[in-house]
C-alpha cells in the first residue's frame, strides 16, 4: 500500500488499522448484509403490526420505503460485486480502488440517512426517538472514514432532520403521520418549542458521537503510528545485528585458522626433531624456529585483542576521551627510533600544528593506529631509505602522514590492504614477518572516530598512507577533573603551568621540533 | 627415486624449511616459493616432477586457482600436484574427499601438520604414478 505517492490515499484516515478493517468491510459486504437484516426486521415489524389490534394505522407509503430500502441495496450489492474484483485483498488495494471504497461507502452511508429520514417522515416525523439510529451511522463514520467526511455526513443527517421536523411544523411537509399506529398524531410536530428541542438533542448527540469516537480513533491512530515505529527500529536493529554477528564469525573463522598456523608449524617442526629428520646439530636452529614461531602466535593474540578492544569500545562508550596529538605523535616516534636506527633509516619528524590540537580517539587507539603505521613504514623500508611522520590541521580535520621509500603496494592491492590478514606477495616473499592485522586496526580505528585512512602507492619507490580525523574541542571541565571511568583517558592534567591553556589557541602554532635527517 | 625436481609452493617459512628437510636428504632437489605468482612462474620455466601446493597462499583458495592454472597449461598438465592445508579441518570442509575432480585437480591431498612419513610416502607414490603414465601412455 503505497501511501505516500498516490493522492488518493488522502481520502482515507492516516491509520492503516483502521483503514484495512474498512476496506475488508466492504470486500465482504458487511454493509450491504447489515442492510439486508435491517429492512427485513423492519418488514417483519410491520407485518406484526398490521396483523395486531389496530393494524391499519401505516400508510402505504411506508411499505414503499421499506420495500426502496431491498431495491437500493440490491443496486448496493452489483456495484459491491464490480468492486471486488478489482482488489484481491486489503494490502494491496491501489489508489483509484480506495478512492471508489470511500465514495462507496459515503454513497451508502447519505442514502441510509436519507432513507432513515424517510421512514421516520412517515411514522412520526419529529415525535418518532427512532431518530437515535442517525447515531449508528456517526459512529461508523468516525471510527472508518476521515474526521471531515464524518462531518459531512453527521450535517447531511442534520439538515434532513431538521428540514424534516421544521416542515412538519410549519406544514409545508404534509399530511403528518402517528409514531404509533391507529393513534392519531398528538401535534407535538407543532410544537415549535419540541420540535427545535429534538433538533438540538440530535445535533448534540451527532456532535458528541463524532467527536468522541473520533478522539478515539485518532488516539489508536497514534498508537498504531508508534507501534510501526518501534517495529521498524527493531527490524533496523536486528538487521544491523545480524550483520556484525556475520562478520564476527567470518573474522573469528579466519582467525582461528590464522592461529591454528603458526601451531601447526611448530607441531610439524617438533615432528621432525621426534622423527628424526633433522641431526643433532640441525635441532637447535629448529628449536629457535619453534621459538620464533610462537613469539609471532603471541604477537598475533596480542593484535587480535587490540582489534576486539577497538571494536567493542565503540559500543560501551559514553563519553568520547581527548588525546593530546603531539604528545602522542612524539610518544610514537621515539618508540620506532630505534628500530629505524638499527636498520639505518631516517625517521623523520614534522608537525606543523597547534601544541593543544586534541583529536577525540583514546590515546591508546591513537598510538596503535599511527604506530602501526610507522611499523610498516620501517619493516618494509630496507636500510638507507626514509620513514617521514608529518602532522598538520587542515579545515577541522587532522592530516596525519606517514611517508616511506620502500617496497610499495601493487595497485590492484591497495583496497585488499585493509582486510585483516592481508599479506602482500612482495612482503611474503621477502619474508617479512607480520600478521596482516595492523591496517585492519588502522582503519577500523579511523572509522570509528569519523575519519578515514587514504593511501597511495607505486611498487618499488614507496608508499604514502594519509589518515584524517576530526579534531576535537577543548576539554571541557568534567573531562578536565579526570573521572573514574576507565574509558576516558585525558592527556594532559590541569594546571600543568601551560600559559595557553585556554586562551589564544590559535596564535601560538607550536611547530615541534621537528626532527628531519 | 633420486634426482627428481620438487617445487614447494607455501606462504608459511616453516613449511617450506620443514619440507626441504624432508626431501633434500633423499636425494630429490627442492625449490621453494613462498607466493602464487612466484609458483606459476617457476613451474613453467623449470617444469618440475613433482609440485607441493598450500590451497590457502596470499588470499584462502590462491593455491586452488593456481592449480587450475597449471592444469590448463599444456606442458604442466602431467606434473603431479600434491596439495596442502590446513584450512579443511577449520572450515568442516573434507578435502580429502574431492581429489582427483574439478574443484581438486590433485593427485594427492595432505593435511598439515605434515609428517616426513607422510609427505615422503605420498611424493613416491604420486611420482611413481607418474612415471607409469609417462611410459605405459
Amino acid at each position: 500500500m503505497d501511501a505516500v505517492a498516490d493522492p488518493h490515499w488522502k481520502l482515507l484516515p492516516h491509520g492503516r488499522f483502521r483503514v484495512r478493517v474498512l476496506i475488508a468491510l466492504i470486500q465482504h459486504h458487511w454493509f450491504i448484509r447489515l442492510r439486508w437484516v435491517f429492512a427485513t426486521l423492519a418488514t417483519l415489524l410491520l407485518l406484526f403490526e398490521r396483523l395486531g389490534p389496530g393494524g391499519e394505522g401505516r400508510p402505504w407509503v411506508l411499505w414503499v420505503v421499506v420495500g426502496a430500502i431491498f431495491v437500493v441495496n440490491a443496486g448496493w450489492t452489483l456495484v459491491g460485486r464490480s468492486l471486488r474484483s478489482v482488489f484481491a485483498s486489503a494490502e494491496s488495494a491501489s489508489g483509484i480502488v480506495v478512492r471508489d471504497v470511500v465514495v462507496f461507502v459515503n454513497a451508502q452511508m447519505a442514502v441510509d440517512i436519507f432513507l432513515l429520514t424517510m421512514i421516520l417522515r412517515f411514522s412520526g416525523g419529529v415525535e418518532n426517538p427512532m431518530a437515535v439510529f442517525y447515531l449508528f451511522h456517526m459512529l461508523i463514520a468516525a471510527l472508518l472514514l476521515k474526521p471531515l467526511n464524518a462531518l459531512v455526513q453527521g450535517a447531511w443527517a442534520l439538515a434532513l432532520y431538521a428540514a424534516l421536523g421544521i416542515g412538519e411544523c410549519v406544514e409545508w411537509i404534509r399530511p403528518p403521520y402517528p409514531f404509533v399506529g391507529g393513534v392519531a398524531a398528538n401535534g407535538l410536530h407543532t410544537n415549535w418549542t419540541y420540535v427545535l428541542t429534538g433538533i438540538a438533542v440530535l445535533a448534540a448527540g451527532i456532535v458528541g458521537t463524532l467527536y468522541f469516537t473520533l478522539q478515539i480513533s485518532l488516539r489508536l491512530d497514534e498508537q498504531e503510528a508508534e507501534l510501526l515505529r518501534s517495529n521498524d527500529a527493531l527490524r533496523q536493529s536486528r538487521e544491523a545485528i545480524e550483520k556484525l554477528q556475520d562478520k564476527r564469525l567470518r573474522f573469528l573463522r579466519t582467525a582461528a585458522h590464522q592461529l591454528k598456523s603458526p601451531l601447526t608449524g611448530i607441531e610439524m617442526l617438533a615432528g621432525l626433531i621426534r622423527d628424526g629428520v633433522v641431526g643433532a646439530d640441525g635441532v637447535v636452529h629448529i628449536v629457535q624456529r619453534i621459538i620464533g614461531r610462537c613469539r609471532e602466535a603471541i604477537v598475533q593474540v596480542g593484535e587480535l585483542l587490540t582489534l576486539a578492544r577497538i571494536e567493542q569500545s565503540s559500543a560501551t562508550r559514553h563519553r568520547p576521551s581527548v588525546t593530546r596529538v603531539i604528545e602522542a605523535l612524539e610518544a610514537i616516534a621515539a618508540r620506532y627510533r630505534p628500530q629505524a636506527e638499527a636498520k639505518e633509516l631516517c625517521l623523520a619528524t614534522r608537525f606543523d600544528l597547534v601544541e593543544q590540537a586534541l583529536i577525540a580517539v583514546e590515546r591508546r587507539d591513537f598510538e596503535d593506529c599511527v604506530g602501526n603505521l610507522v611499523d610498516n613504514a620501517v619493516k618494509y623500508t630496507p636500510a638507507g631509505g626514509t620513514v617521514t611522520l608529518a602532522a598538520e590541521t587542515q579545515q577541522g580535520l587532522l592530516r596525519l602522514t606517514v611517508r616511506d621509500t620502500g617496497m610499495g603496494i601493487a595497485t590492484e592491492s591497495l583496497e585488499e590492504i585493509f582486510e585483516p590478514y592481508h599479506r602482500g606477495n612482495a612482503a611474503l616473499a621477502a619474508n617479512i614477518p607480520g600478521t596482516g592485522l595492523g591496517l585492519s586496526v588502522v582503519r577500523e580505528v579511523a572509522e570509528q572516530a569519523g575519519g578515514r585512512i587514504e593511501v597511495h602507492s607505486r611498487e618499488g619507490e614507496g608508499s604514502e598512507f594519509v589518515l584524517l580525523l576530526p579534531l576535537a574541542g577543548p576539554p571541557t571541565s568534567a573531562e578536565k577533573t579526570g573521572s573514574s571511568e576507565p574509558d576516558v583517558e585525558l592527556e594532559g592534567k590541569r594546571g600543568d603551568g601551560r600559559a595557553e591553556d585556554g586562551e589564544d589557541i590559535g596564535c601560538s602554532i607550536a611547530s615541534s621540533p621537528g626532527k628531519a635527517c | 627415486m633420486a634426482g627428481e625436481h620438487i617445487l614447494v609452493v607455501d606462504d608459511d617459512a616453516d613449511v617450506r624449511e620443514a619440507l626441504r628437510l624432508m626431501l633434500e636428504p633423499k636425494g630429490y632437489k627442492v625449490t621453494l616459493c613462498a607466493t602464487g605468482p612466484e609458483g606459476r612462474e617457476l613451474a613453467r620455466t623449470r617444469v618440475p616432477d613433482l609440485i607441493l601446493l598450500d590451497i590457502m597462499l596470499a588470499t584462502v583458495s590462491e593455491g586452488l586457482h593456481v592449480a587450475y592454472e597449471l592444469q590448463k597449461d599444456e606442458s604442466l598438465a602431467h606434473v603431479p600436484i600434491i596439495m596442502i592445508s590446513s584450512i579443511g579441518e577449520t572450515l568442516g570442509l573434507d578435502y580429502a574427499s574431492e581429489v582427483g575432480t574439478d574443484y581438486l585437480p590433485a593427485t594427492c591431498f595432505l593435511p598439515k601438520p605434515l609428517t616426513a612419513a607422510m609427505v615422503l610416502e605420498a611424493v613416491e607414490q604420486a611420482l611413481t604414478e607418474a612415471r607409469t603414465e609417462k611410459s605405459g601412455a
